[in-house]
């Protein structure tokens, strides 16, 4: 591949692939430029072995699996860093001053979020991948190398976890 | 009857094979107990939807330079191929969504002046104060985007009940009158 | 203005057709009453009406100005199976009560099928026992945006 051709594939590769990828390493980092440090290592990985991948697909699965890796990583040292801090982040900052301000009730978006953090990354990547990936349960499986079925199971049980905090009642979400 | 929840799970990601999400939309139709499930699901997506997300076209043209910096670097390129040379296409959707979130700024000015024409906002009430102490905003919903009315100030309006988000309906039938 | 106002609509159409059909949000439309009626005779004494088009997941705000409180609510539209959408409302409301300055926060969810009509009230209904005063009661409908030309009214 000479060197104009392999610019232009990476290129037509970046295009295709940074929107999901950047999108998914958000959702698990939660840091944007966390999210872009981790693409930028990524996509220059696969610049160094473009010529190993037969195919857009292979590429495409390997980075995404590269991606999930680093933010995964990334996560882990950051709970470790700020471990101490975690109880002031989480907390609902509602700082008074001339009225009293009431939550009705936590906010279920809140809450459904926060359990998502607190997922294993077994039951989260799948559904990252699922839910800002837009990635199909075939090519979830391709990108962590597990099997569809697998992958049809932690989805569901990562929903299942999410859900738990819904209520049981019909029409609202207290 | 009902399916699993995990088959519900699969059909709502439309994962199922023809024959067999043929079979569950059917029952799904009818069936109130797995609409309530399929709902779930839907306000689970919708609330890890809801959070807003930054700006990730910025974040790839940013990411690009980047890599293209180290890139060049290594292969001792000279001179850098300038970025603004360079077509960046933004993705189709990306930008039928810009377009169409364009002109949906345009129109919300549109129909808020056109309303404007027909509210009147009460002056002699007090303007309630939306800012704290410091004076940020308290919450981001009051923002300059949203469609605004204006009603006239009606004091005994306040009961601060718990909001009601209910299908026209079964309004109806619980209440009796309109 | 109304006339500039359809134009506009009729020229943005075709862009928004564009986008439904060339990537996966559907559009849909909102038509959105806001009523405040008297509790007890259920008199509507103020209407203000509103259309909107929006993306699912791209809230919709309105901010309700009342002169002793204010609202800011957001409507998001999530489709679930083809007619079948989730609607969230999430509102916050700002109001004074005996003399205090009171905020309350809520989101709420429902399950609803295109083209139906759903109310929201963002302070709640008024009890049963007690009717005196108003209810701020929000009438909408969300369908697909069709193909259609605007309709001059």
């Amino acid at each position: 591949m000479d060197d104009k051709a392999k610019k232009d594939y990476f290129e037509r590769l970046y295009k295709e692939i940074f929107p999901v990828v950047i999108k998914v390493s958000y959702h698990v980092t939660k840091d944007l430029d966390a999210a872009q440090d981790v693409c930028q290592e990524a996509f220059i990985k696969l610049y160094n072995r473009l010529e190993s991948f037969p195919g857009v697909e292979d590429a495409k699965f390997w980075l995404i699996r590269v991606v999930k890796n680093l933010s995964f990583n990334y996560l882990e040292h950051e709970k470790v860093k700020l471990r101490a801090f975690d109880k002031i982040k989480h907390n609902p900052s509602f700082t008074d001053d001339t009225g009293e301000k009431q939550l009705l009730k936590k906010d279920a978006v809140e809450k459904v979020n926060q359990a998502l953090e607190q997922l294993p990354e077994n039951l989260k990547a799948p559904l990252i991948l699922r839910e800002f990936g837009g990635l199909n349960y075939k090519e979830i499986g391709a990108a962590l190398d597990i099997s569809e079925s697998n992958v049809k199971i932690r989805i569901f049980r990562a929903r299942e976890a999410l859900g738990k905090l819904l209520p049981v009642g019909e029409v609202y979400v207290p | 009857m009902c399916p699993d929840v995990e088959i519900l799970s699969s059909y709502y990601d439309d994962e199922l094979e023809d024959s067999q999400k043929q079979l569950v939309k059917t029952h799904v139709d009818s069936c109130p107990h797995c609409q309530k499930k399929m709902a779930e699901l839907g306000l689970i997506s919708a609330s890890i939807h809801a959070e807003e997300e930054p700006d990730f076209q910025m974040a790839q043209m940013n990411t690009w330079n980047k890599i293209m910096d180290i890139v060049d670097q290594k292969e001792h390129k000279l001179p850098k191929v300038n970025f603004w040379q360079r077509r960046f296409q933004i993705s189709f959707p990306a930008a039928a969504a810009l377009v169409a979130a364009f002109v949906a700024v345009l129109s919300f000015s549109v129909i808020t002046f056109y309303m404007g024409k027909h509210t009147t906002s009460s002056p002699s009430s007090p303007e309630l104060n939306m800012t704290d102490a410091s004076g940020a905003m308290m919450d981001d919903m009051f923002d300059d985007n949203a469609i605004k009315f204006d009603i006239p100030a009606i004091n005994t309006i306040i009961n601060a009940e718990e909001p009601l988000l209910i299908r026209e309906v079964d309004f109806m039938n619980r209440d009796g009158k309109h | 203005m109304r006339k500039l106002f359809f134009a506009f609509c009729f020229f943005i159409s075709p862009l928004l057709i564009f986008a439904q059909e060339n990537s996966d949000s559907q559009v849909y439309n909102m038509d959105i009453d806001l009523m405040i009626q008297d509790g007890s005779s259920a008199q509507v004494v103020s209407d203000h009406k509103a259309q909107h088009q929006t993306v699912s997941g791209r809230p919709v705000t309105l901010n309700i100005n009342g002169g002793n409180f204010k609202a800011a609510v957001r409507f998001t539209v999530y489709p679930i199976q083809a007619d079948n959408l989730l609607l969230l409302a999430q509102s916050t409301i700002v109001f004074m009560k005996e003399g205090h300055r009171r905020m309350l926060s809520s989101a709420k969810s429902i399950p609803i099928k295109a083209g139906e009509k759903v109310l929201f009230f963002p302070m709640g209904v008024l009890n049963d026992g007690d009717k005196t005063g108003y209810n701020c009661k929000l009438e909408m409908e969300i369908s697909k945006y069709q193909n259609q030309p605007v309709v001059q009214e």
